[in-house]
């Protein structure tokens, strides 16, 4: 699956399908989105969903509104909703805000791969999360609401109540590093 | 583009970099440069698995729901699923289905819930936006009336500070001991901006139940509540702008989806007048005893009469391709307001007529919202692409005039500056390595202070907090420490009062 601006996660083909409403057509444009970050922030599938329910009740309260805001401001506002949900549910638990990325690594209902691309895909992963892991917790999430929620900085740095500058420095000092390591892997391949 | 450019991520520009290195084109090519295969990796990381199922599942227990709500008279006393599952979890249950008690356990999971909910949307609302309003130790603190000193509210007398913990409860503190002499929760629900302290009133935003906003005036003595008024916009969209001059409070709304300008009375939160506009957003600038002064998005400029909010004059944005716009403050006839066109511009108005009298051109883009008045001097910081460093103006705000510029080459960015009387302060991040540090410039010619190095490059994130004597730095687990602003000697540290949120800094204000 791939992501897009104006397309948070939405997936090939699942409902709502013959329903129209405003939270109908947020849930098909946003929720897998929200779901898979969800997913890396608590410890079950069962939590994110519970939590992913909760992001559309409040969506339901707020329809009205929500209705009349545009579509970047519609994602931001509901990817700010599902991460104060899920800060609320760690307080609940008493844990951290943020689990391991180890957590992260189970993809639930994944997709199968052939064996080649399992391969790759670890060699991958491993090379991701072992730099991924020296970030922290504040980095990581700033990555996963733009790769997972697919959110612009301007977005980030609202749902985070950070400033924008301080987010666009934080992903672009990420990005260059990470492409370090790919610049070098090139010029070993050749 | 230039070459170099292409080859790294540049903060201004990431957002585009990293959709064109997803476009379709890119993502079917065979050799991708460093910067496409860095994107895609990390969009196949963490791009979300295939979750039909679990989705169909959500949105039967969703539509489910709404069905119920939508059939009964009593839509309070439907909690959402996950609170009574909470409820049921704190007496020992193991179930996350849905709880279908007796009546009692009804109850009580629609008390849990309400709770839940009032604590839920909003309640990290006061991390950056705090840094974001905070005002450092000036004669007139900037976002008070962002006026000239000479014309401007009356500081206040007595020196102050706030800390914001948890994100739930601001205190202000003891200047001495550090002890709380008050604090304030948001009835029912939680914070939302940082404070505004304005003689000796104290504003501070907070939501209640989603996200429904109020305004709370706080007497500055007490942190009693002295009136407060409910906010229109989602406060989740809701940029706190509080600009003020005199007994006038101005606030921008959107009432029924348009803009508008309110002004209220310092002494109650009496509404004196409203004037809606055409258009996006407003954003307020600054106010003076004649008027106050705002933008429309990003297209245009207004003025409004302070008396009674008629339109004094509109302008058309002249300069093309605004994407940001800090803030403003008037300085003997001159209006002069701080924007990002790709880069930074500091840009000169008329106040009377809104006829632009002088720009001048930065050589970063704004790095974020610490544009700070002082004594008739703007002071500005940039961050110059890519990664080549920071600058630090200090300009007129009469004629746009530069008196000095201080250039930092080996950072990739700087926080926002906090200003003094003798100093102006601002953090130097690494570059990825050696931490970061605090540099200490002189307020007057821009020439170094000193220094003081953090070995954590990811320790302090907000603007340093201080007065003429001594520095503020907000350290993980609600630790404040203090250093000497003479000479940046460590004085010890003290521990902020409020929940410790490993994420989170205890934000702290200095005012007066």
């Amino acid at each position: 699956m791939t992501l897009d601006r104006g397309n948070t996660g939405t997936s090939s083909a699942f409902f709502p399908r013959e329903d129209d409403s405003p939270c109908a057509q947020l849930y098909r444009h946003y929720a897998p989105g929200i779901l898979a970050y969800l997913r890396r922030h608590v410890p079950t599938q069962e939590d994110a969903e519970d939590l992913l329910l909760d992001v559309f009740l409040a969506a339901l309260e707020y329809e009205p509104r929500l209705v009349g805001l545009a579509e970047d401001e519609q994602r931001a506002w509901l990817v700010t909703v599902a991460r104060n949900k899920m800060i609320d549910h760690h307080r609940w638990a008493s844990r951290r805000r943020f689990f391991s990325l180890e957590k992260a690594e189970s993809t639930p209902d994944g997709e199968e791969k052939m064996p080649e691309e399992v391969v790759v895909h670890d060699e991958e992963h491993d090379r991701l999360r072992s730099y991924l892991q020296q970030l922290s917790a504040t980095q990581q999430e700033v990555l996963q609401l733009r790769f997972t929620a697919g959110l612009r900085c301007a977005e980030i740095a609202r749902t985070l109540h950070k400033r924008e500058g301080a987010i666009r420095t934080m992903l672009s000092r990420a990005l260059n590093t990470l492409r370090a390591f790919y610049e070098q892997k090139d010029k070993g391949d050749h | 583009m230039a070459e170099h450019e292409q080859k790294v991520f540049l903060p201004e520009k990431v957002d585009e970099q990293i959709e064109a290195s997803l476009a379709p084109s890119e993502m079917h090519k065979q050799s991708l440069d460093a910067s496409s295969q860095t994107v895609q990796a990390l969009q196949r990381y963490f791009s979300p698995a295939e979750q039909d199922a679990a989705l169909q599942r959500v949105w039967q227990r969703f539509a489910q729901q709404r069905a119920t709500r939508r059939t009964s008279s009593q839509e309070q006393q439907r909690a959402p699923v996950q609170q009574e599952r909470r409820y049921c979890m704190k007496q020992g249950a193991n179930s996350s289905r849905p709880v279908r008690g007796g009546l009692l356990a009804h109850r009580l999971s629609q008390v849990a819930a309400l709770i839940f909910i009032t604590l839920l949307v909003g309640s990290m609302g006061v991390l950056f936006q705090l840094a974001s309003n905070r005002r450092p130790v000036v004669s007139n603190p900037p976002a008070v009336g962002r006026s000239a000193p000479s014309v401007g509210p009356s500081a206040p007398k007595e020196r102050m500070m706030f800390a914001l913990g948890g994100g739930s409860t601001l205190y202000r503190l003891d200047m001495k001991t550090h002890q709380p002499l008050w604090h304030f929760q948001v009835p029912g629900g939680s914070l939302h901006s940082g404070e505004q302290v304005i003689d000796t009133t104290c504003y501070i935003a907070g939501t209640i139940g989603g996200n429904q906003g109020k305004l709370y005036a706080l007497d500055v003595a007490s942190g009693k509540v002295r009136w407060q008024v409910d906010l229109s916009s989602p406060l989740i969209d809701y940029q706190i702008s509080l600009v003020s001059f005199g007994d006038t409070l101005y606030l921008p709304l959107t009432t029924n989806g348009s803009p508008a300008v309110e002004a209220l009375a310092v002494s109650n939160g009496a509404k004196k007048w409203e004037h809606r506009l055409e258009g996006n957003q407003v954003t307020l600038i600054a106010a003076s005893d004649q008027a106050v002064y705002g933008e429309i998005g990003n297209s245009g400029r207004f003025a409004l009469s302070a008396r009674d909010g008629h339109s004094l004059w509109q302008k058309e944005e002249e300069i093309a391709n605004v994407d940001g716009i800090d803030r403003g403050f008037v300085v003997d006839g001159v209006l002069s307001v701080v924007k990002n066109n790709g880069l930074g511009i500091v840009v000169g108005y008329n106040a009377a007529n809104g006829e632009q009298l002088w720009n001048h051109s930065l050589d970063g883009r704004m790095s974020g919202y610490g544009t700070t008045l002082l004594h008739g001097m703007v002071y500005v910081s940039t961050i110059r692409p890519p990664n080549q460093g920071n600058s630090i103006y200090a300009f007129s705000a009469k004629d746009g005039a530069q008196v000095w510029r201080y250039q930092d080459t080996a950072t990739s960015g700087s926080s926002d500056p906090t200003v003094t009387e003798q100093v102006v302060y601002f953090y130097r991040y690494s570059n990825g390595h050696g931490g970061q540090t605090l540099v200490a410039l002189n307020t007057t010619n821009g020439k170094e202070r000193w220094t003081y190095n953090f070995h954590d490059d990811n320790t302090v994130e907000f603007a340093p907090a201080a007065d003429n004597d001594q520095v503020y730095l907000s350290l993980p687990d609600n630790v404040i420490q203090l250093l000497r602003a003479r000479d940046g000697k460590p004085l010890g540290s003290f521990k902020a009062p409020g929940p410790v949120d490993p994420n989170n800094r205890v934000l702290l204000q200095v005012v007066g």
